[in-house]
C-alpha cells in the first residue's frame, strides 16, 4: 500500500504538472517535426519505410533517454531543493521504495511517450516492413534505456545535494550516450567507435532497432544487444539500491 | 540530553547552534558523527523503520506538495503511516489544528501560517510517541501561536505525550515546557527544569531570559 501511494503521487506529479505537460508538448512537437520532415521532404521521403521508421526511432530512444535523466535528477535532489524529501525520510517508508517509485514514475512518463509516438510511427513506417517488430522492440530497448538511466540518476540524486548538479552530470552523461549517433558510421567502425558501441546501451539500443527494423535480423541477432542492456539494467538497479539504502539530507 | 515520558522539553539555543541537526539525529535522518543516540530505547540509526512509527517531527523548513488538497496530503502522509483517513478524519485533523473547511483547498493557496498548522496535523497523524518540533510557530498570528500552545498542552496533558520543541522563542518555552537544555556551539551549556509555581512564573521568565544569555555568552567567551 505505501509503495503504491508513493507510485500514484510520482505519477499524478509527474503527469498533471505543468513541468509534465510541457515533457510531453515537446516531445510531440520534436516527433511531429521529424515525421514531416520524413514524409514531405524531398530527399527524406526517398528513403525506404524501414530506414525512416529507424530514424523515428532513434528519436524516442533520445526521448526516453531525456525524460530518464530530467526525471531521475530530480528524484531526490528536486525534493530536497523543494524541501519535501524530509518529510518522506521520516515516515516509516524505505528510502529504497521512494527510489523504486520514482523509477515506476519514470516508467510511466516513457509509457506515456511510446504511446504518443505510436502515431507518428504509423505515419512514416505504415506502407513498409517491420512495423510490428519496430513497435515490440522500440519499447523493449526504450523501457531498458529509461531502467538503466532512470535508475543511475535517481542513484546520483540520492548522493548529490542539489538537482543542477546532479542534471549537468546527467546532460553530460546524455551526449556520452549520443555518441554513436554522433560519430557516424565510418567513425563507428572504428576500434574505439565498436567499444563505444558494445558496452553503451544507447548504442545497443540503436542497434538492436536498425538489426530489427532494416535489416529483418530474427531475435538471435538481437541477443548480444539483450544482453548488453540487461547486465547495465542490473547494474543501474544495484547503483540504485547501494545508493539510496541510506539517504541523508 | 535526557528528556523523560510526558515531557514538554525546550531545546534552545541561537542560530547555528545545532538544534536543528540534534533533532534530525534523533529522528534517524542524519548519522551522528559520534556518540550514542537512544530514542524510546531505540538507535535511530539502525531502527529507523520501528521508530519512526513511534515518532513524527515537524521539520523548521518543510516544503509542500502544493498541487496537493490539504485533506489529499493529509491522507497520503497517512498512508505511508499506514492508515487509510476518511474525508471525515481528514476534516477532524484539520479542524484540530483550527483549519476548518480547508480540507478541499490547495495547499499552494493557504498562508504561511495555515501551511505551519498543515503541518502540525501531518506531524500528529501517526499519533506519536514523541512528537518534535522545529521552531513550531513559526509564520503564526498571535492568536494562532497561542491556539497551537494549547493543542500542545492538551496533547501533552491527555495522551501523556512527550514533546520537544527546537526554539529560541522563550515566551513558547515558558508557556509549554518543563524542562529545558541550552545549547550553544554544539554543546549543552545548561539542562534543568523550569518552576511551575505561577507566582514564580514571572521571575521565571526573566530567569530563563538570563540564564539563556549566560550559557550562550559564556559559548562566546570560550
Amino acid at each position: 500500500m505505501k509503495l503504491m501511494t508513493l507510485i500514484r503521487k510520482e505519477c499524478i506529479e509527474d503527469i498533471f504538472s505543468s513541468r509534465g505537460a510541457a515533457l510531453y508538448l515537446v516531445g510531440c512537437g520534436v516527433l511531429s517535426v521529424f515525421s514531416l520532415l520524413l514524409v514531405s521532404n524531398t530527399e527524406l521521403s526517398l528513403l525506404d519505410n524501414a530506414q525512416a521508421v529507424y530514424m523515428m526511432a532513434g528519436i524516442i530512444m533520445s526521448l526516453a533517454l531525456l525524460i530518464s535523466v530530467i526525471r531521475g535528477s530530480d528524484g531526490f535532489a528536486g525534493e530536497r531543493d523543494r524541501e519535501t524529501l524530509e518529510l518522506l525520510l521520516i515516515t516509516p517508508v524505505s528510502a529504497v521504495d521512494i527510489g523504486i517509485a520514482k523509477l515506476m514514475g519514470t516508467f510511466v512518463s516513457w509509457l506515456i511517450i511510446f504511446l504518443l509516438s505510436i502515431p507518428y510511427l504509423w505515419a512514416v513506417g505504415s506502407t513498409g516492413q517491420n512495423l510490428w517488430p519496430a513497435f515490440i522492440y522500440i519499447f523493449i530497448a526504450g523501457s531498458f534505456l529509461v531502467l538503466i538511466f532512470g535508475g543511475f540518476m535517481l542513484g546520483l540524486s540520492a548522493r548529490m545535494k542539489t538537482f543542477k548538479e546532479v542534471l549537468s552530470i546527467g546532460l553530460t552523461l546524455f551526449l556520452l550516450s549520443a555518441s554513436p549517433v554522433i560519430l557516424g558510421p565510418s567513425l563507428r567502425q572504428s576500434g574505439i567507435g565498436r567499444l563505444i558501441d558494445h558496452v553503451n546501451p544507447f548504442g545497443s539500443a540503436l542497434n538492436m532497432i536498425d538489426s530489427v527494423v532494416v535489416d529483418s535480423q530474427n531475435i538471435s541477432f538481437q541477443l548480444p544487444h539483450l544482453a548488453t542492456l540487461t547486465i547495465c539494467t542490473i547494474f543501474a538497479l544495484c547503483f540504485l539500491y547501494a545508493t539510496t539504502r541510506r539517504v541523508e539530507l | 540530553m535526557t528528556v523523560y515520558p510526558s515531557d514538554i522539553y525546550g531545546f534552545l539555543g541561537p542560530n547555528g547552534s545545532g538544534k536543528t541537526t540534534t533533532l534530525r539525529i534523533l529522528c534517524g535522518i542524519l548519522l551522528p558523527d559520534r556518540g550514542e543516540v537512544s530514542v524510546l530505547g531505540q538507535n535511530p540509526a539502525s531502527q529507523r523503520g520501528l521508530l519512526r512509527q513511534r515518532i513524527n517531527i515537524l521539520p523548521e523548513s518543510h516544503g509542500f506538495y502544493g498541487w496537493m488538497l490539504a485533506g489529499e496530503y493529509l491522507r497520503f502522509f497517512g498512508r505511508l503511516y499506514g492508515l487509510n483517513l476518511t474525508d471525515t478524519d481528514c476534516r477532524m485533523h484539520l479542524q484540530q489544528v483550527g483549519l476548518d473547511s480547508a480540507d478541499r483547498r490547495p495547499i499552494r493557496t493557504f498562508s504561511r501560517g495555515m501551511k505551519q498548522r498543515v503541518g502540525i496535523a501531518r506531524a500528529l497523524l501517526n499519533d506519536p510517541e514523541i512528537l518534535f518540533l522545529d521552531e513550531p510557530t513559526n509564520g503564526l498570528d498571535p492568536k494562532g501561536r497561542r491556539d497551537i500552545h494549547d493543542l500542545l498542552l492538551s496533547l501533552n496533558r491527555e495522551k501523556g505525550m512527550t514533546i520537544i520543541i527546537s526554539t529560541h522563542i522563550l515566551d513558547d518555552v515558558e508557556r509549554l515546557c518543563n524542562r529545558i537544555a541550552i545549547l550553544h556551539d554544539k554543546k549543552i551549556q545548561y539542562e534543568g527544569t523550569l518552576l511551575e509555581e505561577p507566582a514564580e512564573k514571572a521571575r521565571t521568565k526573566s530567569g530563563l531570559e538570563s540564564t539563556y544569555i549566560a550559557c550562550t555568552e559564556k559559548g562566546k567567551q570560550q
